[in-house]
């Protein structure tokens, strides 16, 4: 298969215009897991996690909208 | 870290409320398995970000929309999908990535690719099982216990059981 042809049953297919093969076809391509898995160690996740969710942060920005409620010992703290 | 057994149509309904803390626990649980499926398909950590980063925000922009009879996991399941076709879509108006498209993603819409979807999953392709360990390449502490037990005249039965336990098997 070409790229130009690729391309364009993709385009179809996000526009929900493809015929019902090409559905079965691209549908058959997502669901098929690589089974080489991804190497990562515990300390690479835990940063990635961090960095992804801040990147959530930053586009929702929700900390900012809807701040976490502060636990009732800062609360007595701040009277001080 | 402190372990949260909340389930997650809970923590969805906590979410209409606008609760942060439900929001990321859910992005914790959540979030290597699409990012590792992003990742077989594109092959690129930058997008398997992107496309993490898209779900999770947009779930957090339709928190108020999310119907009644909600499934996350099928509904991160569909996004990540989504994503992934038009991360590939886009790419394919760049020159620069035409090499990767032709070698990594047009062979797997090969038939013979696609014909191993349709094939059923044994246990073996998912937990392989390890070969046996040959003498030369256990190591030094390994043939130290095998010795031992040989030594103290334990049944062949005994020092089977040692063995397995030492690798796994």
């Amino acid at each position: 298969m070409k790229t130009e042809i690729l391309h364009q049953k993709l385009s179809r297919y996000l526009d929900g215009h493809s015929m019902p093969a090409e559905v079965n076809q691209v549908q058959t391509w997502l669901s098929i897991v690589d089974k080489t898995e991804l190497q990562l160690t515990e300390e690479e996740k835990i940063i990635l996690e961090n960095e992804i969710l801040d990147e959530i942060k930053a586009y929702t920005d929700y900390p900012a909208l809807f701040p976490k409620a502060k636990p009732w010992w800062q609360k007595i703290t701040t009277l001080f | 870290m402190r372990r949260n057994f909340t389930p997650d149509q809970t923590l969805t309904d906590q979410l209409y409320r606008s609760d942060t803390d439900a929001f990321e626990e859910l992005y914790r649980r959540h979030w290597y398995s699409l990012y590792s499926y992003s990742f077989g398909k594109l092959k690129s950590h930058n997008d398997a970000k992107h496309i993490v980063t898209n779900v999770f925000a947009s779930l957090w922009e339709k928190r108020t929309q999310l119907p009644v009879t909600f499934s996350l996991s099928a509904y991160l399941y569909a996004e990540v999908r989504s994503e992934v076709i038009k991360c590939v879509n886009a790419k394919m108006n760049h020159e620069e990535e035409e090499q990767f498209i032709e070698q990594q993603i047009i062979p797997g819409f090969a038939t013979r690719e696609l014909a191993k979807a349709k094939k059923p999953v044994s246990n073996k392709d998912v937990y392989p099982k390890p070969g046996r360990l040959h003498l030369s390449e256990m190591t030094e502490s390994q043939k130290e216990t095998l010795w031992e037990k040989y030594h103290s005249r334990n049944s062949f039965k005994g020092i089977k059981h040692a063995l397995q336990t030492m690798l796994n098997f």
